[in-house]
């Protein structure tokens, strides 16, 4: 019975008709009028009760409210000055590093320098001028061959 | 005014429009934290915290969604909260009395809220989740989607829970009824 009231109720989807329906069905289902009552003492046992009708919580939630948005104000004031404390640090170190850096690289500059110093220095030293060259009392032609670590120098005796 | 819109003047900084929020709401939050806690004091405390905390986030509320099922959910939550301390406090204190007098019998607190008046005879056999379940169902009309949003969990469990609720009621009202007429 349940059955054939649910296909009509959905296949003719007119209101006046539904609502015939509904009386007619539930005037002579059994099944749907205990339904009916246990849904209705239900809705009596769930019924909002009277002592939760009569409480007022805005007081309480209020004065909770305006000291936890002071905590909040006071844990936010903590955090900004723990972040700013570490933000110190932070940069601290990042200056140190920085220094440290700047004069390792400044020291290497240096021995580069140096050592093109020496290099250019000893370039010098190793250059070599021969302005007058004898064997036995006869003029002798110098031969100079440089690397730039050694130099060799021979001296050959004029064909005249 | 609507709800999204007090909200919006909350966020602004106007903590005392949020009192339209805690009248329009407070008797439903209310009754359901009673019905899964048990107690007055418990369920004024815990919904006193969530609307605390409703306040709080207010700036993480979807403003797709119902500010009710939000709120709602949040008092679930503390409620849990709420229960899951006091077990581990009773279990505690059960530990302790069975040390020191080992042949007390100490009441569980199931068995404690069970035979309490609290719900009355009837809702009292129903579990927490049963009764709060039906709860919502009963009382604001919630549908099993909407429940199961604030359980979170899936809309057929919170199903099996209207389901199981309310075999369990009709089974205790029809006995009622029986003993009421003899």
């Amino acid at each position: 019975m349940c059955q054939l009231f649910k296909f009509l109720y959905g296949l003719i989807p007119i209101r006046k008709f539904q609502s015939y329906l509904i009386k007619k069905h539930f005037s002579s289902c059994s099944f749907c009028k205990r339904e009916i009552e246990v849904d209705a003492s239900l809705k009596e046992i769930f019924a909002i009760p009277d002592w939760v009708k009569g409480e007022n919580l805005w007081p309480q939630i209020r004065q909770k409210l305006y000291s936890s948005e002071e905590k909040v104000v006071e844990t936010k004031g903590k955090f900004a000055s723990i972040s700013h404390k570490r933000w110190q640090w932070a940069v601290a170190g990042l200056a140190l590093a920085a220094a440290i850096g700047i004069n390792l690289l400044i020291q290497q500059s240096i021995k580069k320098g140096s050592y093109a110093e020496d290099a250019s220095l000893s370039g010098e030293k190793a250059r070599i001028v021969i302005t007058r060259a004898e064997i036995n009392g006869k003029e002798a032609r110098p031969y100079i061959y440089q690397t730039p670590t050694a130099s060799f120098v021979w001296f050959a005796k004029s064909e005249e | 005014m609507e709800d999204k819109e007090i909200i919006l003047r909350c966020l602004s900084g106007e903590i005392e429009i949020f009192e339209m929020l805690v009248i329009k709401y407070q008797a439903d939050v209310l009754s359901m934290t009673w019905s899964v806690l048990g107690d007055k004091e418990e369920a004024k405390d815990v919904t006193q915290e969530a609307f605390i905390q409703t306040y709080l986030n207010l700036n993480r509320f979807d403003s797709t969604k119902s500010f009710k099922n939000w709120l709602f959910a949040i008092a679930y939550k503390r409620c849990l909260d709420r229960k899951r301390k006091e077990r581990s406090l009773s279990r505690f204190i059960q530990k302790a009395i069975k040390e020191k007098n080992p042949n007390t019998e100490v009441e569980s607190e199931e068995k404690r809220l069970e035979c309490s008046e609290t719900f009355g005879p009837i809702l009292n056999k129903l579990n927490e989740k049963e009764r709060t379940a039906i709860y919502l169902k009963m009382s604001n009309g919630y549908t099993a989607k909407e429940i199961s949003e604030i359980f979170n969990c899936a809309e057929s469990t919170v199903r099996v829970y209207l389901l199981n609720a309310k075999r369990k009621l009709k089974k205790l009202l029809k006995e009622k009824k029986h003993v009421s007429t003899f």
